[in-house]
């Protein structure tokens, strides 16, 4: 994954997103909203990439979150479901861009404890001025319990992106979201457990 | 009042496509700078690479050499032990023969022969390896000369090379400090060394000394070497198989240590010759020892 890490400094904090978030962000929104959506959705938050996004690109977090607001006046539908809608859009995207990434998973789960120690690290290779979230991963008794830990508030999207990994392999799986801490969506537990 | 569709719609597409010429203008930018961020560090890299080629060759060789050194070795060590065993079995069966006094000098001086190499083997060892500790104290350098002449005396008479000892243009005889076991061995060597490349020849010894370093030449009209062999003159384990056949057997270890005795002694050494016009061989020491240790 490619979002956000809490800086070592708190109060110091350069929160950026990679722009292939916002590229399949706008995909997603003139796929099933049309180009005259997400043309309006630029022009109204008035963004200073004024909407030009690259994938090879670093772009402020802040203008995801304008992005955002401004897809959910347009579409009625809650900031927390249209991120967690786009996760499960995004993951997909990711698993095609970079198979490497999901190639010789058998399962979820050995996936799932892969992405900070492995995933991460190749992101890291790739974008070394990535800013990552942390996925602390355990299994117990069958359960794996994720903590997503960031310095955007984003846990709705990683909430998404589970499940579009859930999908990925089939399905079969309960998600289960706790927030922790401020509830601001920057820290998280999720539980995945066989249905 | 409404807008006509066709131009709302017109518009949108032209905002689409400036969007898209400004995003792919930014991506270009951005690969630009990668694409050169990565040539400069193809370049680093090809450094590296050409350093850790020049590097694994040199091991390379170093390691056949040292394959060459062993096998070579093996023979020397193999021929003066075999002499030992043969006359000393010839005196077992014979104590009282007539050739006892010939065949046991035969085997003093074969075992001396042997006890040479493997000293030699061993100082190199441990030149090589670090482990030489100097003792630095006055030497009278007049002195150390004449004494290391007289111990190869017997070695030049033997192939009729004379040997001579030259005060230079400096005082005839002073004081410097040094390490006198080292500075001996450096002079037997270049000594020996030059005995054996000079049959029936001279070898003259010259010393000078000129501000804070002090010089010993041992110039010969032996048989000279060519560029290849002084190329190689310094490298370990070279030596002996063009010294095969040779009068004296040779470890071929000889000048290998004297450069490392030479440099641990914080000076340098410097090699003229020429095929067939002898050898020139010069060693500069520092008068008042070697600064922090003498290493490389």
């Amino acid at each position: 994954m490619v979002l956000g890490r809490p800086s070592a400094v708190a109060r110091i904090v350069y929160r950026t997103v990679k722009g292939i978030v916002f590229r399949e962000f706008a995909e997603l929104v003139a796929s099933r909203h049309g180009e005259a959506v997400w043309d309006a959705m630029v022009q109204e938050v008035g963004v200073p990439s004024a909407g030009a996004y690259t994938t090879v690109g670093t772009y402020p977090f802040e203008e995801l979150a304008a992005l955002l607001r401004a897809l959910s006046r347009h579409t009625g539908v809650g900031q927390a479901e249209l991120l967690q809608s786009f996760g499960e859009h995004l993951f997909g995207a990711l698993a095609r861009r970079y198979p490497f990434a999901v190639a010789g998973h058998a399962d979820l789960f050995p996936f799932l404890m892969s992405i900070d120690g492995v995933v991460h690290v190749e992101v890291r290779k790739l974008y070394p001025e990535a800013e990552l979230p942390t996925f602390h991963v355990r299994v117990s008794d069958g359960v794996l319990t994720m903590e997503y830990r960031s310095a955007r508030p984003l846990a709705s999207l990683a909430q998404g992106l589970l499940r579009g990994a859930i999908a990925h392999w089939g399905g079969g799986f309960t998600l289960r979201r706790t927030d922790v801490g401020a509830c601001d969506g920057t820290a998280a537990d999720f539980e995945l457990s066989r249905a | 009042m409404s807008a006509d569709p066709r131009e709302e719609e017109l518009a949108l597409l032209r905002r689409i496509l400036a969007r898209e010429r400004a995003a792919r203008e930014h991506a270009e930018n951005l690969l630009e700078g990668k694409s050169s961020d990565l040539y400069a560090t193809l370049g680093r890299l090809r450094g590296v690479i050409e350093e850790l080629d020049a590097a694994r060759r040199k091991a390379e060789l170093h390691s056949a050499a040292k394959g060459l050194f062993l096998a070579d070795m093996s023979h020397e060590l193999r021929t003066p032990l075999n002499a030992v065993i043969g006359y000393a079995e010839m005196i077992a069966e014979d104590p009282a023969g007539p050739s006892v006094a010939a065949d046991a000098r035969r085997i003093v001086s074969a075992s001396r022969g042997l006890l040479d190499l493997i000293n030699n083997v061993l100082e190199y060892s441990r030149a090589e390896s670090g482990r030489l500790e100097l003792q630095l104290e006055p030497v009278d350098l007049a002195t150390v000369v004449e004494e290391a002449i007289t111990i190869v005396a017997p070695m030049a008479l033997e192939v009729g090379v004379s040997v001579q000892r030259h005060g230079g243009d400096g005082p005839e005889g002073f004081v410097v400090v040094c390490d006198v076991v080292c500075l001996r061995r450096i002079l037997l060597n270049l000594l020996s060394n030059a005995i054996k490349h000079t049959p029936g020849g001279a070898i003259v010894v010259t010393t000078h000394r000129e501000a804070d370093d002090f010089s010993i030449t041992v110039a010969d009209t032996g048989r000279g070497m060519d560029a290849a062999q002084l190329e190689t003159l310094f490298e370990p384990f070279q030596q002996v198989r063009r010294e095969v056949g040779m009068r004296f057997a040779s470890s071929g270890l000889g000048m290998s240590i004297t450069r490392r005795l030479v440099l641990l002694l914080g000076g340098r050494i410097d090699v003229q010759s020429a095929v067939g016009q002898g050898t020139t061989v010069t060693v500069v020491l520092p008068c008042a020892g070697p600064e922090g240790g003498g290493e490389e």
